[in-house]
């Protein structure tokens, strides 16, 4: 089903993702099924990366799609999907990360490793859990999803301004800290 | 007061933000102009950068398949979803509950009228009392206050 509308070039990417749009807004599920399989892994990517956990990551990705589907008629420009897509699934990240408790995380050294990437991998979980939810995000918008300033600051619903600040917060706050664990 | 940034300080907020936005020729040489003058700036730029790229690379990889179970199941909820929201927004699902309320409310209004009609039966009875009197040749009489207590036959007297 899926399969049969595999995109050929970004081109007819897009045409596709408008007639999907489209025929979703007159309940077509098959097209429905098309977005969700096409938009599913950015989205659990972003949410990963955000909550640092897989699970959480798609309940968040089908929480998105469902809540994307149902507010269909407020998008005013069916190319405009994606991005609103990826925004509602943020949102919903920082809802939850609002929610969360602090987590207090100690590194074990003790803990397998297969090397050092994975060891690096590892570190640089426990530290993104030590930083403060909205410098968390903030970093994570911009180094992983590689998001622009004025993007980051829509999807968190701050000024530009605060995002270069809480930007330039965390980076100095990661670096010490990464600088404070590898010197153990 | 003025604020002044230290060079250092300067220094590292650059480095930061030549990931984000080239930098200008100014700030170029600002940071080369540092570097010269203090070699550990060196290691602090090149640790910065390693330091951010590798958080990049700890970026969750998707790019693997995803096996097909799990694409289906994952779609299905959604699917389940929206068909359980789409019921829930359509006509037909509300109407034996728009059925129930409009009954309900013809109950209640029923009961109303049933209740205020049993107070205007109460209210229209006439002041005074009836009374028989037992003995002599008197017959029941009706005391109305504004006779002032005189008797009213009830029959008139053969």
């Amino acid at each position: 089903m899926v399969e049969g509308y595999a995109a050929v070039s970004p081109q007819i990417d897009a045409t596709q993702e408008l007639y999907w749009v489209a025929r979703c807004r007159e309940g077509d599920q098959v097209a429905l099924s098309c977005l969700i399989s096409k938009h599913r892994a950015r989205l659990v990517r972003a949410a990963t990366n955000l909550l640092r956990d897989r699970n959480e990551a798609e309940d968040i990705a089908q929480e998105a799609f469902l809540k994307a589907f149902r507010e269909l008629a407020k998008l005013r420009e069916d190319r405009a999907f994606a991005g609103y897509l990826y925004r509602i699934c943020i949102r919903l990240c920082m809802d939850r990360l609002r929610l969360k408790r602090p987590e207090m995380v100690e590194f074990d050294p003790s803990e397998p490793c297969e090397g050092k990437n994975i060891e690096n991998k590892v570190l640089i979980e426990k530290l993104l859990l030590k930083l403060p939810h909205e410098l968390r995000a903030t970093l994570v918008l911009r180094e992983m999803e590689q998001l622009r300033y004025e993007e980051v600051a829509e999807v968190m619903r701050v000024p530009i301004g605060t995002v270069r600040s809480r930007l330039h917060t965390a980076r100095e706050r990661f670096r010490s800290l990464w600088i404070e664990a590898t010197k153990e | 007061m003025i604020f002044r940034e230290l060079p250092r300080d300067r220094f590292l907020r650059l480095v930061e933000e030549s990931r984000d936005r080239p930098l200008t020729d100014e700030e170029v040489a600002f940071l080369e102009r540092n570097e010269a003058a203090d070699p550990s700036l060196v290691d602090l730029r090149s640790e910065t950068h390693d330091v951010f790229d590798l958080l990049q690379s700890a970026s969750v990889d998707v790019s693997e398949p995803v096996p097909l179970v799990e694409q289906r199941k994952f779609e299905d909820r959604i699917l389940r979803k929206v068909n359980v929201q789409m019921v829930r927004e359509g006509f037909q699902y509300w109407t034996p509950g728009f059925i129930g309320a409009g009954l309900a409310c013809l109950i209640l209004i029923a009961a109303f009228q049933v209740f205020q009609t049993s107070l205007a039966l109460g209210q229209n009875k006439p002041k005074g009392d009836a009374s028989i009197v037992r003995g002599s040749e008197k017959e029941p009489a009706l005391v109305l206050p504004e006779f002032e207590s005189k008797e009213v036959a009830l029959r008139p007297k053969p």
